[in-house]
């Protein structure tokens, strides 16, 4: 049993991992959750297919250790192939739900809240019924990074190093989806709604 | 409930999965990039025979074609070396882009990064005098060439309009030979009444263009011999040699032949040799 894991880097726990498979579980303990919550926001899945995806993230990461380059965050790594495993999963599963959970796209604006006005006046407003729905209606990719700007909480370089997209794409995407919320919610009349 | 730590572990060991070698990793790595390098070659040698095909282009003989100068662009562009320049550059860029970081620059920048290899690499080698030598091998290794890239030679393949093209093959005399044009006609040339300075030494296996006026079925009455190749003379050279024989070749350059011969190789269009040597008056 190895003393004092908490103080342990992601880097350090890798080398262990490699050096025995059981230490691997201290890397799986560590992110699990965060990258549950991650699956759960971008996939819209049920708890069911969350735990399969996480499954085979954790094992994708197993077999990939070796290539984890020290150079990048061990969390956008692993990021990373939790993102790659929901697309496939998306492309593979046309039929998977994709309508974000309420309670996950209240959370979404309670954030923006801090730290957008537009979205802080709709939340002020609305309990987020109409406003989940409109989000639902985005894209994956403007989806996306939303979930980890105002989730995740993600920096443009870690976001960048998650979707291997360059940063000056990764801002764009962010405007173009706060963009194209804001148009919906015009062409929904949603403003007066929420009045 | 099973935690799921303990479920991934039971399916790595019941698996038997395991890490794989840092190794397949390095390999895989070093292989994009040694494909985004021989992309870059392959693009820079496109380059070196677009550039060798342009300036070996004689822009002033659309006039014998009764064609606008933007036909006749048209007509002599090396379409070929242009879809080759424009695939290794995609591939060159698909490459880069998948290295560990290339993810981290915009497409533009990967795309102009592979562009600007590519010139300068063309146009390196193209200093160096190497695109003839590459348009040879390329004669050489790529099946069915000379139908893909045949068409600066097609484009002076109009004996009826002034335009003949092709190989010198055998000297009748100091005023004929015999030229192979490109479908393997073979043509009496003659050139007594070519003015010294529209005049190249004529050796055989030499590449040729004349501009002239058609006497009979296979006679070309020249009135004014161009080399195939104008920029570097290094091939015309080896040629002279190999006809004429070390021992007259040393002495056609103590009489300032080689000089007079390049001066007359590296000539830009429409100029041409003011003066031949007594070496080629002897020929």
């Amino acid at each position: 049993m190895i003393q004092n894991i908490e103080a342990k880097t992601d880097e350090e726990l890798v080398k262990l991992a490699l050096e025995d498979s059981d230490n691997f579980r201290y890397l799986v303990e560590r992110y699990e959750e965060k990258i549950g919550r991650y699956i759960r926001r971008i996939s819209m899945v049920s708890n069911e297919d969350v735990e399969d995806l996480l499954q085979e993230v954790f094992i994708s990461v197993y077999r990939n250790l070796n290539d984890f380059d020290s150079g990048l965050k061990f969390s956008s790594w692993i990021y990373r192939i939790a993102h790659n495993k929901v697309i496939s999963r998306w492309r593979k599963d046309k039929n998977a739900p994709k309508v974000l959970r309420s309670e996950e796209s209240l959370e979404i604006f309670n954030i923006m809240e801090d730290k957008d006005d537009f979205f802080a006046k709709l939340v002020q407003r609305d309990d987020g019924k109409e406003v989940y729905k409109i989000l639902n209606t985005l894209k994956l990719e403007y989806k996306e990074v939303l979930v980890l700007k105002f989730l995740e909480d993600k920096s443009y370089l870690e976001i960048a190093d998650i979707l291997k997209k360059p940063m000056g794409t990764i801002a764009t995407l962010i405007n173009r989806a706060k963009k194209q919320f804001k148009e919906i919610v015009e062409r929904e009349n949603l403003n007066n709604k929420l009045q | 409930m099973e935690k799921l730590s303990d479920r991934i572990l039971r399916e790595i060991k019941e698996k038997k999965v395991a890490p794989k070698p840092k190794m397949f990793f390095l390999l895989k790595n070093y292989s994009v990039w040694a494909l985004f390098v021989l992309s870059i070659i392959v693009g820079g040698i496109a380059f070196l025979i677009i550039l060798f095909n342009l300036i070996n282009s004689d822009w002033d003989v659309y006039k014998y074609l009764g064609s606008g100068y933007f036909q006749y662009i048209f007509l002599i562009m090396p379409y070929f070396w242009l879809v080759i320049l424009g695939l290794f550059l995609f591939v060159a860029y698909y490459n880069y882009r998948h290295t560990k970081k290339g993810y981290q620059y915009k497409v533009y920048k990967v795309f102009l990064l592979s562009v600007v290899l590519s010139l300068v690499l063309g146009a390196g080698l193209f200093v160096f005098g190497l695109g003839e030598e590459a348009e040879q091998e390329a004669v050489k290794f790529v099946p069915h060439y000379q139908t893909l890239t045949g068409h600066r030679m097609r484009a002076w393949h109009h004996p009826e309009q002034g335009l003949l093209a092709g190989k010198i093959i055998k000297l009748e005399n100091d005023h004929l030979f015999d030229l192979e044009d490109c479908q393997g006609v073979v043509w009496l040339v003659d050139t007594s009444e070519v003015e010294k300075e529209h005049l190249i030494k004529s050796v055989p296996k030499i590449r040729v263009k004349i501009i002239g006026e058609k006497k009979g079925e296979t006679q070309f009455k020249a009135e004014e011999i161009r080399p195939w190749v104008k920029a570097h003379a290094n091939h015309n050279k080896k040629m002279m040699q190999q006809h004429m024989g070390k021992k007259e070749w040393n002495n056609h350059q103590e009489d300032g032949g080689e000089k007079e011969a390049d001066h007359c190789e590296h000539k830009q269009d429409g100029e041409h040799c003011h003066k031949e040597s007594e070496a080629h008056k002897n020929n």
